[in-house]
Parts: C-alpha cells; structure tokens; sequence
C-alpha cells in the first residue's frame, strides 16, 4: 500500500466514522450535542461530559458536536426563510465563519468543481455567490471534483471541520452578478 | 439565551398592523423575525471573527462559542421573537455576573492548555493539577520533579463580565430592519 492509497483509506475511515457519529449521533451524546446547541453548555463542559460517555479523542468529540452545532445553526437559518427573505435576499455567499489555525485553500477548486458539475446554474463563475436554490449548495456538499471530506448536505458546513458558511446577498447585489434580472424574479 | 424586545411602531405601521387580521399580522411578525434572525447572524459571525482575545492570548484554538451560535426566530400574531443560544451572551444587555454551578469557585483558564477544558477533565487526562497552600489558583508542574509550577486557572468566587453591547446589532440596526421588512411585506401586497 503506497501512502497515498494510506492516506485515502484512512481518510475513509475517518469520514466514515464521523458521519456515522454525525449522522447517527450516539445516543450518549445526544443530551450533551443538545445543550451544547441551546447554549446551555459550554465547550469545557462538553469535553468533560462527552469524555465520561464516549470513547474518544477531544479531537473526535469536538469534531462531532461542533459540526452537530454549525449543521443546526445553517437548519435554523433554512427555516427562517421567508417570502420576503428570498425576494430581498435571493442569494448565498459563501464566506468564513469561524477562525480555523490552518483554513483550508482550496475553495476556489471546489467552487469550479461544484460549478462545472452543475453547470453553473444559478452561481457566480468568479464569486462564491449563488441563488439559494442553486444546485451548487448540494454538488458542495456531495464534494464535487473528488472532495472525500465532504459531509453531503446541501448547507454549511460542507466539508468536515469547515469554518465557511453562508452571509445572505441583497437583490441588489444579486442583480450585479447578473444572478437575477433588474426586478425580476430570482 | 438572550431576552431583550425591540419596539417598531410608527403611526403608519401601527395603522397597517391595526387594520391586519390576525393571520396577516403574524405573516407581517414571521417576517420581522426572519429579517432580525438574520441581522442578528450575520452581526455574531462578523464580530466573532475579530474577537477572539482570550484565546488569542493564551495561544489557544477559540472555542467558536459565539460564531457558531444558533439564533432561531419564531413569530405569531403577537410579535417576533429572536432567540441567541450562546453562554454569556446576555453580557450585551449590560454586565454579568457568573458564579459556579458545580464546585466551590469558578476556575478562569490562564493557561492555553485549560482554554475550552475543565479541571475534571485535565485530570482525567493525566494533568496533576494542585492548589498551592495559600494561593487563590491552580497549577501543575510539566516535569514532576522540577520546582517550577505552570499556573493554569485562577480561583474566583464570582466574576463579572463587563457589558459588551457590541455583541449584537445597535437596536437602531434593528428597528430600521424590522421597518424595512414590513415595508417589503406591505409593498408587495401582504398587508
């Protein structure tokens, strides 16, 4: 096995492992993701709670419920939409959200890919703007062009331990993109 | 959790609202918690990203307590509701206070290695740390047999966060924003 074929299967594995704890939260830890999420926990008390419970490395457990926290705090501003939102606010930008040690450096190649994938439809070529319904959300998170760290939800965060995630775009801006006509409809 | 109430009302609105059936007032107040939900948002991610001064200090990774902060908006006929789900938020409304919920003290991090973790858990993890007789903190020493103690929390009975009113949008930010949903609500016919 050379190690690059060790660094896919190990990759594989790892997001295996953590979209099944992801996906499928053990049930141990779904009271401590819970509170965590409403606020009423903060991330030293989630590490003691969850290392008393759940046999894994602080890594793990924060990798778990700070992705369980960012997918619910994109739910939340999915299920805000209104009407009016998406009339005023018709588009998505995808900007960084969340300060990361080493961020990743390679969104510009999972823009193209993720665009090219879904024939730009609805997306910006040099901008990381697109309608809400842009097929580009989901071929983000499916990790278009090969991205195997992709979670596989059409919102934020798409790739595990991703600090990027969504700041809404005026009509007006949207317009200037050419994603939406003068007053028309998105 | 954070409660805090921003009044809209203008005589032209609260005529508008007035003449609204009570399911229209609650599409018009779904709307303005949507717009503040949003506003609220995007303030938190701005802000978090250049404030991270703790951990900046103690050359530890930020906890993401504020960025990543759920805000959920919810309405009915009777107004619109934002609700911020993030420990210490309500420091925006004025100070707070914080005493301990366990233990006898609150143990404040000084160190990176205690920034985002308790003392239960460094000591589940191998961290041997000790109160020195006298001394309102705690240390550990790296090598056991040196003389030399890292301090790594201090010991308060209580604590005070100052009032940080920039952690969310100004309340003119909001009354304007709210105003402007409603007036895209009324304009496009939802009155």
């Amino acid at each position: 096995m050379t190690k690059k074929e060790l660094e896919e299967k190990l990759h594989e594995i790892a997001r295996a492992g953590a979209l099944a704890v992801a996906r499928h939260l053990a049930p141990e830890l779904r009271p401590i993701v819970e509170a965590y999420n409403a606020g009423e926990m903060n991330l030293a008390e989630v590490r003691e709670r969850a290392a008393e419970v759940f046999a894994a490395s602080e890594a793990k457990i924060d990798f778990v419920v700070k992705t369980q926290r960012r997918m619910a705090q994109s739910l939340g501003q999915l299920a805000a939409q209104t009407p009016g939102q998406l009339r005023r606010y018709p588009a998505w930008r995808l900007v960084r959200g969340g300060t990361r040690k080493v961020p990743r450096d390679d969104w510009d190649l999972r823009w193209a890919a993720a665009g090219s994938a879904t024939g730009w439809q609805g997306a910006c070529t040099d901008d990381y703007v697109a309608l809400k319904d842009s097929p580009i959300w989901a071929a983000l998170g499916d990790g278009a062009g090969g991205y195997r760290d992709a979670i596989g939800n059409p919102f934020p965060p798409f790739a595990f331990g991703s600090g990027m995630t969504w700041q809404r775009v005026s009509r007006d801006e949207a317009e200037s993109l050419g994603l939406v006509g003068e007053g028309g409809d998105a | 959790m954070l409660d805090a109430t921003v009044t809209v009302s203008t005589p032209q609105l609260d005529g508008i609202l007035e003449r609204c059936s009570p399911e229209r007032r609650a599409e018009l107040h779904r709307e303005i918690a949507a717009e503040l939900g949003e506003t609220v948002r995007d303030h938190l991610r701005d802000y978090a990203l250049g404030h991270h001064k703790t951990a900046r200090t103690l050359g530890a990774d930020p906890t993401g307590n504020l960025e990543d902060a759920r805000v959920d908006a919810s309405s009915d006929d009777g107004g619109a509701t934002v609700t911020v789900r993030a420990l210490g938020i309500r420091r925006a409304l004025g100070p707070l206070e914080i005493r301990p919920r366990n233990g006898k003290a609150l143990t404040i991090p000084v160190a990176a290695i205690a920034y985002g973790r308790s003392v239960a858990y460094l000591k589940s993890h191998g961290v041997d740390l000790f109160r020195p007789k006298g001394k309102d903190y705690l240390a550990y020493r790296e090598n056991p047999k040196s003389q030399f103690s890292t301090v790594v929390y201090l010991l308060r009975a209580r604590t005070t966060l100052k009032h940080e009113p920039e952690l969310l949008p100004d309340r003119a930010t909001l009354a304007a924003n709210a105003a402007e949903a409603a007036r895209d609500f009324i304009m496009e016919g939802g009155e």
